[in-house]
């Protein structure tokens, strides 16, 4: 007979929503709706004297801490009005935390290497970094991952816990930055002349530091050529033109004092005194 | 058309020039080039900024063909409301302090004090009248970045002065784009002080121009204290009087200096 479960719900439901029970229930919600708006507006107020460019992230995960700290209040009060026992709930989220730990054990480490991320501030919202072979501006540092904008304007997440494990590079950390070029020259090179001509490219741009001095690394002689290393410094914001612009400019330079870039070459010498014998083919078409 | 040349004592090329409507009128100061064309409620600016810092070149609004106005230049128009056919072209100072070195460092025993010259270089002003509303500001001539600082992550930007810091006037060359800067340096500390490079604070200071239409600052002391790591900078009122006679105050900071006294650390002054 289907009347009869259903009456025994109908009359489980009468028993459980009473009309008092109902009165604590749109309370509990209430006060948790508030609670939400509440916290919303704390956080936001808590946050904005602290609010500069540079400290993005210290401001987040302030908002984030007192956001969450006046959630976690106005849902307990929430529940306490709902009429649950927080001690047995609070007993049981021990068991929960395991429980969950297990269940969402990637989802929990993501969200504990995002708070040491925004502690630790390897880099900030707007930097240029290179993180696991990705290089992009920083989006977004989220609970889960960070989003890179690369310069192709392709968004790419990367959770934090690998953020973390993995060696990121933040190019925008500090305001100069220097400009590195590894020059290949040949052997007939007169290397103070190369010098003397790389010293007058960087001091005829504006954008190569005074100071620190351009600097020169001999990094050794190679199969085909002796390799520079040529260093100047720039402005951060500068970096890419000043890096484009000394192309240019070297290899202008270099056209003008006759300095060559080499091709690869090979010596070969035979080791007897007998000239070699190059046989020609008289079939060749 | 009104040309003249850096030999002429009396030409100056700022002021308030009224710019004949749709005509292109071409300035020289030095390495600047400067192209400006009136329209009803808009500029058009042309320029280009060079590193030449010889170039003594001093055209004062002279009237072109569109024809003579290269294509490279660098271009601007601005719509200004209430503008009319006159604009006003103002010197000022760099917006970056201005690092310069002496050819062979300074050592200033205990007790004693240095005088020495520093250049430090102009930027153009453009300001639409009768409204005042600033249009463009670009260097006169372009010096290079510098960083001043005691490492690559702490510091400040600034631009390399054109000329070494030295302490004969004489030696100082006269260049329309620069300004001069007298700096004495006072060794109030225990141990001798070494000059190896001094920083002018340019956005802080006042530009002036003498007599002989050569651009000053005001002069600086800096006091180096007791202690030895604090230095007191003194604004003067003006150029010395003896080197600069008849000067006049032809613009105001860029930055409130205050009372006219910065305290700094030594390190941020002189390196």
């Amino acid at each position: 007979m289907p009347q009869e479960p259903l009456g025994a719900l109908s009359a489980a439901l009468t028993e459980l929503l009473t009309p008092e029970r109902i009165t604590a229930l749109i309370g509990s919600v209430l006060i948790f709706l508030i609670g939400l708006v509440v916290a919303r507006v704390v956080s936001f107020l808590v946050a904005r004297p602290l609010k500069r460019p540079t400290d993005v992230q210290r401001v987040i995960l302030i908002r984030r801490v007192v956001f969450y700290s006046v959630l976690l209040f106005f849902t307990l009060t929430a529940l306490r009005q709902a009429g649950l026992n927080l001690d047995i709930l609070l007993g049981a989220a021990g068991i929960l935390t395991v429980a969950l730990g297990f269940a969402a054990q990637t989802s929990v480490s993501n969200l504990i290497s995002g708070l040491f991320l925004l502690a630790e501030r390897p880099f900030s919202i707007g930097d240029l970094v290179t993180i696991d072979d990705v290089t992009g501006e920083i989006l977004s540092i989220d609970w889960l991952s960070v989003k890179i904008r690369k310069f192709d304007n392709v968004l790419v997440r990367i959770p934090n816990e690998t953020v973390l494990k993995t060696k990121t590079f933040t190019a925008t950390r500090y305001p100069i930055r220097r400009v590195d070029m590894m020059l290949s020259l040949d052997y007939a090179t007169d290397l103070r002349q190369a010098v003397d001509v790389l010293k007058t490219v960087t001091d005829s741009n504006p954008l190569a530091l005074d100071e620190p001095r351009p600097v020169f690394f001999f990094r050794g002689f190679d199969d085909n050529c002796i390799t520079l290393q040529f260093s100047a410094w720039t402005f951060t914001k500068n970096y890419f033109t000043l890096k484009n612009e000394l192309f240019f400019e070297i290899k202008e330079a270099f056209d003008k004092s006759g300095i060559q870039f080499p091709f690869p070459q090979r010596t070969i010498t035979f080791a007897t005194d007998e000239p070699p014998q190059i046989p020609i083919r008289e079939d060749y078409p | 058309m009104n040309a003249s040349t850096a030999a002429d004592e009396e030409a100056r090329w700022f002021g308030d020039y009224s710019v004949g409507d749709r005509q292109i009128t071409f300035w020289a100061i030095g390495p600047l080039r400067l192209w400006l064309e009136h329209r009803p409620l808009e500029w058009w600016i042309g320029w280009q900024t060079g590193r030449e810092v010889d170039d003594q070149s001093l055209i004062v609004a002279r009237e072109i063909a569109l024809d003579d106005m290269p294509e490279t230049v660098e271009r601007r128009r601005f719509a200004v409301q209430g503008a009319t056919d006159r604009i006003r072209l103002a010197p000022r100072l760099a917006d970056r302090p201005v690092v310069s070195r002496p050819r062979i460092p300074v050592q200033v025993l205990a007790g004693e004090q240095v005088t020495v010259f520093v250049s430090t270089p102009l930027w153009l002003e453009l300001r639409a009248l009768p409204v005042d509303r600033r249009l463009l500001e670009v260097p006169v001539v372009r010096a290079h970045d510098t960083w001043f600082g005691p490492n690559t992550r702490s510091g400040g930007v600034a631009y390399a002065s054109f000329t070494r810091a030295r302490v004969d006037l004489e030696s100082m060359p006269r260049l329309l784009s620069l300004a001069l800067t007298q700096v004495t340096v006072e060794n109030h500390g225990r141990d001798d002080l070494l000059i190896e490079r001094l920083s002018i604070p340019a956005p802080e200071l006042s530009l002036f121009i003498d007599r002989d239409n050569r651009f000053w600052t005001q002069s600086l002391t800096v006091r180096r204290d007791t202690t030895g790591n604090l230095a007191a900078v003194r604004l003067a009122n003006g150029p010395p009087a003896t080197l600069a006679p008849e000067s006049e105050l032809i613009a105001a900071p860029r930055h409130n200096p205050g009372r006219g006294v910065l305290r700094r650390a030594l390190d941020a002054l002189l390196g």
